[in-house]
């Protein structure tokens, strides 16, 4: 599946929207693999906090991110609304890694049109920066679109580059 | 003609095969002429290269192989020698078998010149024979006389004497004249009539090649005496059968050792095995959930079907990561040829030793390596190795030596070729690289910055473009080719001493022997190859709030290190840890962990990039319960503790 952001227009691109550390975001559907209930997470010592997990997904070891120390927030157990959104993440040169990340709630599925999206504003959020990349409203909610290569190039420690790690 | 797309398919990876022993073969009787082993081996691919070659309409192909066989052929019944000569025209003759397995129709002029050269081997007075048209010796046009007895207990083992007699006397034209020798036939009394005492002769007809004579005998013929004479040669006594003898029943028991009878085998395509693959992995999971339910539900009948769905789903699961492995010997005999090509062309003797061909990687990073390693190979000789004069300045022996060296290393493989030539200047590389743009007069790199420039596009260390590297790639494709396999290429060199390159590859399927070790709740593996020793740790250590302590071992101080304290596992330890005393670097390193639960045989998953910091780790292994154990990197373990620095090194043997 593709994990290039196509250009946004008058069809509405399909986006899953979720909650995480207290506020909605959204994430294009076909860059969800798949949605998953918690899984037994295995420790990786010595990473950084918020990858500091990894899980088997049938037999494939996949990171797992937990946003939650990037925020700052604090670690709560999970609840039955918690699920793991298993990504592509993508990096330059087409290649595609996969990640789960944690999230508390998957609300639901929403068509977005390109003329509803607005900037991201660049203060007064609760989040680190360059992690989304636009805004949509929601009734009298938000909804922010998670930008997967800003967040896990600008604070996850993943290299842009492919093959160089 | 045989027209079915899978039986070709078949055809041609067996074709592959064939001409890579063949080559092997040919490059092994450059050592050892004398052998007659090899020289039978050679024979027997020849031989099936040119039936199955036939069959699948590879007719021109069948005919040229008639003749390099012929050659041969001459080999084996002494009339001929080995020489470097016949090495030469052969390796030149297995190429054209290759061009025209291809599809390419070969120089016509090379093919007749290679022909011309095959036929002076066999009938070295002979003006060139014309190609193919004469049917060679071995055909014996004539015909054959065969003598042989049969294994006395060919009966009890399910042997069919008449059937062999029929099979044989079918390959004559005509009528077959059969005669059989009572000689060592016992008195009436003490004969058993479930055994064999007869002597047979059987004069054949026609055009029949001894080869086809030995087939017929193919499954008893270590255990028979057999003699083929052509018809026409005068009937030498049967007792002493004369030197030129076409088979000589002594040769059979050196023949048969080299073939150790190995496994069957079945090919099978690739795709399949990732099916496989893709099910068990599925497998695995579903039998996880099966294995909680049924510890959730406590129904026993249900607990005993769950745990032997886990014990087959593991080992169903290694069997079919097991698959994939093969060894790197399978590409080996390549670089055997290319160095033999390379001393001949480059006029620089050198030796070339594969170590560890047996380390076992996945088939399809086998097949991608094969081309960066000859590159790397190529330039080692090209640029590396000095001419034999130069090297006798340089006060070292006239033959060059390059090694190449495979090991496993965590969840990596290393691959190392190194030279004992010139080595690499870092002063003529900066040169040279500001020369191309690369980088500037004043950039200050580091000495492995700058060694790792070699790598870049557009550098090329040799003034003058060869031909043997410079086809139009250079040492940046093998980089990229590396980085694409998710690998490295670390360049250590020594000027005047030689040049290493080392490739890191990480293995998604490689299987490594592993010693899983509990800490607290948490589990790790240690590869087995690095474990030296395990012992008690000493009654009452304790570690406090360090990290390490330094105690003797064995006469030997070591910093044993506390797992528990450097992955911050915050449980008391256990009552009677143990140290388990790794090889790290020229020295060891103790590891404390609480328990040892076994050792396993782990797939090794690499790791995600994200975390490609965490050097502690060589990878994952998921273990049949579904959990998820990271496997130590001892190399990284031990330097992070201050060891001296451990670089990823092959060792070359002096």
């Amino acid at each position: 599946m593709s994990a290039v952001m196509s250009q946004f227009g008058a069809t509405p691109q399909d986006h899953m929207v979720f909650s995480m550390v207290g506020s909605l975001f959204a994430l294009r559907l076909n860059s969800v693999r798949e949605v998953l209930r918690p899984l037994p997470v295995t420790r990786v010592p010595m990473a950084n906090p918020c990858t500091a997990g990894l899980i088997n997904v049938r037999g494939t070891v996949v990171p797992l991110v937990d946003p939650r120390p990037l925020w700052g927030a604090e670690i709560t157990p999970d609840t039955d609304d918690t699920r793991i959104l298993i990504v592509d993440v993508p990096r330059r040169g087409g290649e595609v890694i996969v990640a789960g990340i944690r999230v508390d709630l998957v609300r639901t599925v929403l068509p977005v049109l390109g003329v509803e999206v607005r900037p991201a504003p660049h203060m007064g959020l609760d989040w680190p920066t360059g992690i989304v990349s636009g805004v949509v409203g929601w009734g009298d909610e938000f909804v922010y679109l998670l930008d997967l290569a800003g967040l896990f190039t600008g604070h996850l420690g993943l290299s842009s580059e492919a093959g160089g790690g | 003609m045989i027209n079915d797309p899978e039986a070709e398919a078949i055809f041609r990876q067996e074709a592959d095969a064939l001409t890579e022993s063949l080559q092997s073969g040919l490059l092994s009787l450059k050592a050892a002429p004398e052998d007659a082993a090899v020289v039978a081996q050679v024979f027997r691919d020849l031989h099936t290269l040119k039936g199955t070659g036939a069959m699948f309409g590879f007719g021109r192909m069948a005919e040229f192989i008639h003749d390099f066989e012929t050659a041969f052929e001459a080999v084996r019944d002494g009339r001929a020698t080995v020489d470097d000569n016949l090495i030469r025209v052969s390796l030149r003759a297995h190429d054209i078998i290759i061009d025209m397995l291809a599809g390419d129709d070969p120089d016509p002029s090379v093919e007749a010149e290679v022909l011309a050269a095959l036929h002076r081997v066999q009938d070295p007075t002979g003006a060139p024979a014309p190609m193919a048209a004469t049917p060679a010796p071995e055909a014996g046009g004539d015909g054959l006389r065969v003598s042989f007895t049969l294994p006395e207990d060919l009966l009890d083992i399910g042997g069919n004497p008449a059937a062999l007699i029929a099979e044989l006397t079918a390959l004559g034209t005509g009528d077959p004249a059969l005669s059989v020798c009572f000689e060592d036939l016992p008195a009436l009394a003490t004969v058993d009539p479930a055994r064999l005492y007869l002597r047979w002769q059987v004069t054949l007809a026609g055009d029949v090649s001894a080869q086809d004579v030995e087939d017929v005998f193919l499954f008893h013929s270590d255990r028979m005496d057999l003699r083929i004479e052509p018809l026409g040669t005068p009937k030498p006594a049967p007792a002493t059968p004369t030197p030129n003898a076409v088979q000589k029943p002594a040769a059979r028991g050196t023949q048969k050792t080299p073939q150790t009878r190995v496994e069957d085998h079945i090919r099978v395509p690739a795709t399949r095995l990732d099916g496989i693959m893709d099910q068990v992995g599925e497998m695995v999971i579903a039998e996880a959930r099966l294995s909680a339910l049924a510890a959730a539900t406590g129904d026993e009948a249900l607990g005993d079907v769950a745990e032997t769905i886990t014990r087959l789903t593991a080992g169903l699961r290694d069997q079919a990561m097991a698959l994939r492995m093969t060894p790197l010997s399978t590409i080996t005999g390549r670089f055997h040829r290319l160095a033999h090509d390379l001393a001949e062309s480059t006029g620089k003797p050198f030796d070339l030793h594969i170590v560890g061909e047996e380390t076992e990687l996945d088939k399809s990073l086998i097949e991608k390596l094969a081309e960066p390693l000859m590159h790397i190979l190529r330039n080692a000789v090209d640029h590396g190795l000095e001419t034999p004069e130069g090297r006798a300045a340089a006060g070292k022996p006239a033959r060059g030596l390059v090694v190449i060296e495979a090991r496993h290393s965590g969840a990596d493989i290393l691959i190392g070729i190194s030279d004992d030539g010139r080595g690499l200047n870092p002063d003529m590389i900066r040169e040279r690289a500001i020369e191309n743009g690369l980088i500037a007069p004043t950039d200050q790199l580091s000495r492995d910055h700058l060694l790792s420039l070699i790598l870049e596009p557009g550098f090329s260390t040799a003034t003058q473009v060869t031909e043997l590297s410079g086809r139009g790639i250079g040492t940046d494709v093998v980089n990229t080719m590396v980085r694409s396999m998710r690998g490295q290429v670390i360049i250590d060199t020594e000027e005047g001493q030689g040049t290493r390159f080392i490739l890191r590859l990480p293995l998604t399927l490689a299987i490594v022997d592993g010693l899983l070790v509990q800490v607290g709740p948490e589990r790790y593996v240690i590869p087995l190859a690095a474990v030296s020793a395990i012992l008690d740790m000493p009654v009452g250590l304790d570690f406090g709030d360090s990290v390490a302590k330094v105690l003797p071992v064995r006469g030997e101080l070591v910093s044993v290190l506390s797992l528990r304290r450097t992955f911050g596992i915050d449980v008391p330890p256990a009552k009677h840890p143990k140290m388990i005393l790794v090889q790290s670097g020229e020295g060891h390193v103790g590891i404390s962990v609480d328990r040892i639960i076994r050792v396993e045989q782990t797939v090794v998953k690499q790791l995600s990039p994200l975390h490609r910091e965490v050097h502690a780790f060589g990878g994952a292994s998921v273990q049949p319960d579904g959990q998820i154990a990271l496997i130590l990197d001892v190399a990284a373990l031990g330097h992070m503790h201050g060891r001296r620095a451990i670089r990823p090194s092959v060792e070359v043997p002096a």
